[in-house]
């Protein structure tokens, strides 16, 4: 890891980004935002952060001409990291927006909770997450969520975090240092610190 | 730190599990009212046991800049900061960290922006901003200087469909509804606002309800009569919510004590908000967290070192999921 880090965060809309860059810059990271597709080819460690809507989200790449560079750079396993919405929208699809396609570098769609069954719903608050036996990156422990959509099968290529909430679903993906989380680690107190650390210095 | 060390303690975390949370029960009468609410309503609700940990919500009720209601708080030199106390407040094991701006007033929102910088910058769970929320500008205002929700209350009275229009741009997640509920006889709950003063003849319950079809991802619901009387927080008012939404509950107002969090868990709360408890009585977030697991609510643990990983959390690959950890013994 270089002195001082420096992260790239997507920003392509007014989404709320200011716990993401106070959670690298409390890292001691630098931090810079992009919304071009250069940004997006150029930046060494890449953070798409998401709330909010996904056909918004995805229309917003897409109008900024930031798929393919996302693509691209996933594909090459360049360090990435897609928080809550920007996981899903590495994705196929959403049920949340039918016909809308992800960057689909993740096989599966994301799916809702169930309604029926008591669960509140969104998910709000810290549940515990299991990562499986080959990931690298992403911690075994508590991890703030907030979230009313998720992907429950593991996709092929990717090491799964697994968690349960209305059944089991995906807390976080990894593939080398591509990361997705349904958690936000920017809010996970010391626990998302331990997981952003160990993503800068992957 | 030393704080975050004696909550692992209390939680019986043995060493070579330190992860393992209080995975254990959820008190029987808890249960058997959720058991008694699903029965009786039309909402189908949880087990209790089997939902997420019970959130801990300091609440910080800020004026220009400063944090008002008395604190006593040992270890901080400047107690009315709010950045400092948030920044405790989490190093403590708290969930999130709620700031409510009691002045609010058009030219104090300069200083409310600040306010909201300065306390992201010193803390890394979740922020919850209310007060004097007029309309998304606003809202969008506090959500781009670090606030991770906004709760709305008047405004959302006097025109509902700024709930919309706050969940279609920052999606239900980041909106929360505050509703101020005062018991309006016989067995019904009346909104208010301007701190109880103002009586609207609006059902708090019906209210819920809508905030929430038009876009509330959760409900901060505070008992007027309750709050400052630190008897306990409004069960009732908390069950007659809880039957009719679904979003998480954050119960709000009278918290004196563990057993009275534990109460609100019992009426359906999913989150317990509470100041004066943290502020001026000695309790800190860690010292309640530990009584109410050995009250059987289940909340997370917090792990030594403060800022530092653990070790057990540091080394991936604990077990793949479902079940490779044994659960916490019931104490």
């Amino acid at each position: 890891m270089s002195p001082v880090p420096v992260v790239t965060v997507v920003r392509t809309s007014t989404a709320n980004l200011a716990s993401v860059l106070a959670g690298f810059e409390g890292l001691g990271c630098r931090v810079r935002t992009t919304a071009s597709p250069e940004g997006v080819a150029k930046a060494e460690r890449l953070v798409l952060p998401g709330v909010g809507a996904f056909a918004a989200a995805r229309r917003a790449i897409a109008s900024h001409g930031l798929a393919d560079g996302l693509r691209d750079r996933i594909e090459a396993g360049r360090p990435t990291l897609g928080i809550c919405l920007g996981m899903q929208l590495m994705a196929q699809g959403s049920e949340e927006a039918p016909g809308e396609p992800g960057l689909g570098v993740i096989d599966g769609i994301v799916e809702g909770y169930d309604s029926g069954d008591g669960w509140r719903v969104p998910q709000m608050g810290w549940n515990r997450v299991f990562p499986a036996d080959g990931c690298a990156i992403v911690p075994s422990g508590y991890a703030y969520f907030a979230n009313s959509y998720r992907l429950t099968e593991a996709p092929a290529g990717w090491q799964p975090v697994w968690c349960e909430y209305a059944g089991r679903f995906l807390a976080a993906v990894e593939r080398g240092v591509v990361v997705g989380c349904q958690f936000h680690p920017e809010l996970s107190g010391a626990y998302g610190r331990a997981l952003l650390t160990r993503w800068l210095e992957a | 730190m030393a704080g975050a060390e004696a909550v692992a303690g209390a939680e019986a975390v043995a060493g070579t599990r330190a992860v393992a949370g209080p995975e254990a029960v959820a008190e029987a009468k808890a249960g058997a009212e959720a058991k008694a609410g699903a029965a009786r309503d039309a909402v189908p609700q949880m087990d209790t046991q089997a939902a997420l940990p019970v959130r801990i919500i300091p609440c910080l009720d800020v004026r220009d800049g400063r944090v008002v209601k008395g604190v006593k708080f040992r270890g901080l030199t400047d107690q009315g900061d709010p950045a400092a106390l948030a920044h405790a407040y989490e190093e403590q094991g708290a969930d999130e960290v709620v700031v409510l701006d009691v002045t609010a007033t058009t030219e104090a929102r300069g200083t409310r922006l600040d306010t909201v910088r300065a306390v992201r910058a010193r803390l890394s769970v979740p922020l919850t901003v209310g007060g004097g929320i007029g309309g998304v500008e606003d809202a969008s205002a506090l959500l781009e200087a670090g606030a991770d929700k906004v709760a709305v209350n008047t405004a959302a009275l006097k025109r509902p469909g700024l709930l919309a229009e706050l969940a279609a741009r920052f999606g239900s997640q980041c909106v929360v509804v505050s509703i101020d509920a005062l018991a309006s006889p016989p067995g019904a709950y009346e909104v208010v606002v301007r701190s109880g003063t103002e009586r609207l003849a609006v059902d708090a319950v019906g209210w819920a309800r809508r905030a929430v079809e038009l876009g509330a991802g959760e409900i901060l619901l505070t008992s007027i009569d309750r709050d400052g009387t630190r008897s306990g927080y409004e069960l009732p008012l908390l069950r007659a919510v809880r039957s009719a939404v679904r979003v998480p509950i954050v119960a709000s107002g009278g918290a004196d004590s563990p057993e009275h969090m534990a109460d609100a868990v019992g009426a359906g709360a999913d989150a317990v908000l509470a100041a004066s408890i943290f502020h001026q009585r000695n309790w800190t977030v860690e010292r309640v967290k530990q009584a109410l697991a050995r009250l059987g609510v289940r909340v997370r643990p917090a792990y030594e070192g403060g800022t530092d990983a653990h070790p057990a959390i540091a080394s991936p690959g604990v077990g793949a999921y479902p079940g490779a950890e044994p659960r916490e013994p019931v104490r």
